[in-house]
């Protein structure tokens, strides 16, 4: 175990120490300085929502709002007011007017995550919010007009979508201009000392102990992994040994037993191993890790797949 | 006109980098070491760093609760469980992150506390 660098207690933009990560931030640094839409797409864990946090910074607004919302957390029937805002006496309970995520972002950022949940029917009011930047608040009349740059980002592809008659075709038009590829974390591994560092300072922070310390096969470990549920799942795996070894050496055995040698768990095959050894409940993690890296960190095709409801797998991950 | 915000840290590139960047994001920040005058800002941002005190960021920052009435206050510090009964005491000026924190997050607790709620008075 080496002496490592104190860490900063600030860090103002995301890791680039790979080749990946520098070639997609002067991409991110060129498209911040226009105007214009932009879809990520990455999977899930990636930084989809830091590398937008990362394009408002860049931009000429980054002294406006920076508003962030997830489009699988919303339920359909709130979906409109959320986004639009309402008017008193719109609905039911709607007791004062509210303002929308659309209204709270003006001259800053919109950022809609997970865009392809959003709702068929909103998706036309979308549409006509890009083409426009006007609106209505839901129960109004009266058309109001924002400056807002709206950001996106969606797990997978966009088109395939489209295919299947999930996502509007119009819509997918209009924002297909710009689209960014956020690198998986297996395609950017340079990044993975530094955001373990990161990590291991804040984890310890935030648990009221003392740094753990890895050992070099420890870190070898972590860096040859190929981590289907990416810097998240890298985050989850320093907490899982700061909670276990505060302030301690952590070895391989130390480490969450999902992180086996990446042949493996490669997200490639239809197989993987499985430790007997463990609890059932880890089991059942590293199964539903593993199918969602398969279905390229989609969660709808991963709950489809194994035959449980959208909840029930988001309930389980939360867990 | 921008709104004035201390931020106190130690010298270093580290806090020019921050200035930079909380100046981008609309701020008028003017920075030192210790602050003897909160009163003067509407916002004051302090960063603790590896080898700061617990204690002495503790009274420093009780000492602004009751002093600055109106500032929102951001503590980015390695020790963030030291200050979790005042920060729950006063949740709506002040905000306690665990460093290494990013610099937007800085920023989202300086525009998210409210300073006029009569509970943080």
């Amino acid at each position: 175990m080496s002496r490592r660098a104190a860490p900063p207690s600030v860090v103002l933009a995301p890791t680039t120490a790979s080749p990946a990560m520098r070639g997609f931030d002067r991409v991110l640094r060129a498209v911040s300085a226009k105007d214009v839409t932009v879809t990520f797409v990455g999977e899930s864990g990636s930084g989809k929502e830091v590398m937008a946090r990362r394009l408002h910074d860049l931009s000429s607004r980054r002294s406006g709002p920076f508003v962030p919302i997830n489009c699988a957390a919303i339920p359909e029937a709130l979906f409109e007011s959320e986004l639009f805002g309402h008017e008193r006496g719109a609905f039911t309970g709607a007791t004062e007017r509210g303002r929308g995520k659309v209204e709270s972002a003006d001259r800053g950022t919109l950022f809609l995550d997970e865009v392809a949940e959003m709702p068929m029917s909103l998706q036309a009011k979308l549409l006509r919010f890009l083409e426009t930047h006007r609106f209505m608040r839901v129960g109004g009349t009266e058309k109001l007009e924002v400056d807002v740059r709206v950001v996106l980002a969606t797990l997978r592809p966009l088109e395939d979508e489209v295919r299947v008659g999930r996502f509007r075709a119009d819509l997918y038009y209009r924002i297909q201009g710009i689209v960014l590829t956020v690198p998986p974390l297996r395609d950017r591994r340079r990044d993975i000392p530094a955001l373990i560092d990161a990590f291991v300072a804040q984890l310890a922070a935030i648990h009221d102990c003392a740094p753990i310390r890895l050992t070099r096969s420890a870190r070898a470990a972590l860096f040859a992994y190929d981590w289907p549920g990416n810097v998240r799942q890298l985050k989850n795996a320093i907490e899982f040994a700061t909670i276990l070894r505060p302030g301690k050496a952590v070895r391989v055995h130390d480490l969450p037993p999902g992180l086996v040698p990446s042949s493996t768990a490669s997200a490639n095959g239809e197989r993987f191993a499985v430790d007997l050894d463990q609890p059932l409940a880890n089991m059942v993690d590293r199964i539903i890790e593993h199918v969602i890296a398969l279905e390229g960190g989609s969660l709808p095709h991963a709950a489809s797949r194994l035959g449980v409801s959208l909840r029930t797998l988001q309930r389980r991950r939360r867990a | 006109m921008r709104p004035r915000l201390a931020l106190i840290a130690s010298a270093g590139d580290e806090r020019d980098a921050l200035r930079t960047y909380l100046a981008g994001a609309g701020f008028d920040v003017h920075i030192c070491e210790r602050l003897a005058v909160p009163t003067a800002f509407a916002s004051l941002v302090l960063i603790g760093d590896a080898a700061s005190s617990e204690a002495a960021i503790a009274r420093t920052v009780r000492s602004w609760i009751k002093l600055a009435r109106s500032a929102r206050i951001v503590v980015v510090t390695f020790k963030p469980t030291a200050l979790r009964g005042i920060a729950s005491a006063y949740s709506r000026r002040l905000a306690v992150l665990a460093a290494p924190a990013f610099a937007w997050d800085v920023v989202d607790a300086l525009r998210a506390t409210d300073p006029t709620d009569p509970s943080n008075a």
